[in-house]
């Protein structure tokens, strides 16, 4: 391989290939917020300049009062705000009851990671990451979809450095064999797989966690790689995250992939896997899910060897298109 | 001044916000490049003709000074907690999905890295990115040159033992 190839590698491996698309709400809110910093003077400059060299040294003399009277205080970095969540699950399902576009095939491409434990002797975590595909009929039309995980690229890494010595100790496995699902059940829910209209009200759900489940299963059939739902099924599902409490926005403006877009997050309590935080990001200006995530919070029999803060499976929607053909 | 300002800012927002984006979490990208922005609003005046280099330059420290604090905390967090916390990795390698490349990035000196990144993802030519390291143009060349030809040789080298289709014989515990 010489040097060009290499630069060509690189390129396409750009995580953000493209600049984020300008003129989101968070572009706007941080242009008022700098805007709204001291008004820079434009003769502070050239009044330093025109300071005659008595006066300066006068003003230096008497105890560096100079540069304190024109030292600013130092201004707090401008953070983010946040919508609150039902306000942004509402907007979801105005949208989601809009008119979809053509195409009676859904194609769906993206990528699935999950944080596996290999047994060895000292045991060890790696990271895999698996290209997904999929197509599902658009907007609840009848009929079977397909769903492709791993077949275009499969890879592993080790989580942390000392994961990276047990996994070169262990001659440095690779991905193995391919997932079924591109979302584990961590939390080992029972799968609702009836009628959207009928989901049960938080109180009639069978779980000790009831809002978390709910907010699973929601986001669950929101998921496009595995589901097919109707416009007005998916504001249905949009509404009732919106009445859920225990939902919070997150700071971030953007998902993990660079995007523009709001993150949710509802945490709660697992059996086998701790105290896990479950975020999705919706995409700014769309209904649609596209980057999903476990974090650890506090990790439990199953994932004992994990750090607080690790992301134990995510999935990320890259790119949808529609079709008349499967 | 604010027009000029505005105008400004809404051509090189996205780049910024991409720039710091490929190099650190969404969480703090945004605070990053806010915090830049405002650097650049007190200096306006000062700004050259072309801001895009000076901008990535002070996006950058402003990040350095970030994870300086993270650093700090995480310290603190160590006395407190008694024992050792895993150091936070380099977020632009964590998220390269080609192991290989990321193997090999890895192996780069970080200033070596830099260089590349700033002529392969952010398209600069050597004069900006000379400015965004705060070198001179021909020590960027030389830089630039020396670690195209590591990332080659190191490419070769992890692409000959490369990780994937390793058949994995252990049990494993798929989360």
């Amino acid at each position: 391989m010489n040097d060009t190839d290499a630069m060509r590698r690189l390129a396409a491996a750009n995580p953000v290939p493209s600049p984020l698309p300008p003129g989101s709400s968070q572009a706007q809110f941080c242009l008022r917020t700098v805007l709204a910093q001291p008004v820079p003077r434009k003769s502070r400059r050239r009044a330093h300049r025109l300071i005659p060299a008595a006066a300066a040294l006068v003003l230096i003399a008497a105890g560096g009062a100079f540069v304190t009277i024109t030292r600013r205080a130092p201004t707090p970095p401008p953070r983010a705000t946040v919508a609150a969540p039902p306000a942004v699950l509402a907007a979801a399902a105005d949208r989601a009851g809009q008119p979809s576009g053509k195409g009676q095939f859904l194609h769906v491409r993206g990528t699935s990671a999950r944080v596996m434990h290999i047994d060895d002797a000292s045991g060890y975590n790696l990271i895999r990451v698996d290209d997904v595909r999929g197509m599902q009929p658009a907007d609840g039309r009848p009929g079977e979809g397909w769903l492709i995980i791993g077949d275009e690229g499969s890879s592993v890494r080790p989580v942390t450095d000392r994961d990276a010595a047990s996994w070169r100790r262990d001659g440095s496995p690779g991905p193995g064999k391919q997932p079924d699902t591109v979302s584990p059940n961590l939390a080992d829910d029972p799968e609702f797989d009836g009628d959207v209209a009928s989901l049960p009200d938080a109180a009639e759900v069978p779980v000790a966690d009831r809002e978390g489940w709910l907010f699973r299963e929601c986001t669950r059939l929101l998921d496009v790689f595995t589901n097919t739902l109707s416009g007005a099924d998916r504001a249905t599902l949009f509404r009732t995250l919106a009445g859920l409490h225990g939902i919070r926005t997150l700071d971030a403006a953007t998902d993990p992939a660079g995007r523009p877009a709001t993150g949710l997050a509802y945490t709660g309590e697992t059996p086998r896997y701790g105290l896990v935080d479950w975020q999705i990001y919706l995409l700014a200006g769309t209904d649609q899910i596209g980057f999903s995530q476990a974090v650890v919070r506090r990790p439990g029999p199953a994932n004992a060897t994990l750090a607080p803060g690790t992301v134990q499976y995510s999935l990320a929607v890259l790119d949808t298109r529609r079709s008349q053909t499967p | 001044m604010e027009e000029q300002f505005t105008a400004m800012f809404r051509e090189h927002y996205p780049l910024v916000l991409a720039f710091v984006s490929r190099r650190t979490d969404q969480a703090r990208a945004h605070d990053v490049v806010a915090e830049a922005f405002t650097v650049a609003w007190r200096h306006f005046e000062r700004l050259p003709d072309e801001p895009l280099p000076w901008l990535y330059r002070v996006a950058r420290n402003c990040l350095a000074n970030a994870v300086r604090a993270d650093r700090r905390q995480t310290r603190v967090a160590e006395k407190i907690a008694g024992h050792g916390l895993e150091p936070e990795p380099d977020h632009a390698l964590s998220v390269i999905t080609d192991t290989g490349l990321r193997q090999a990035l890895h192996g780069l000196a970080p200033g070596d890295r830099e260089a590349l990144l700033l002529v392969g993802w952010e398209g600069l030519d050597n004069q900006a990115a000379a400015t965004v390291l705060g070198c001179s143009v021909v020590a960027f060349k030389v830089r630039l040159h020396r670690a195209r030809r590591r990332l080659a040789r190191l490419l070769a080298l992890a692409d000959s033992s490369p990780v994937e289709d390793v058949p994995m014989a252990r049990k494993v515990r798929s989360a």
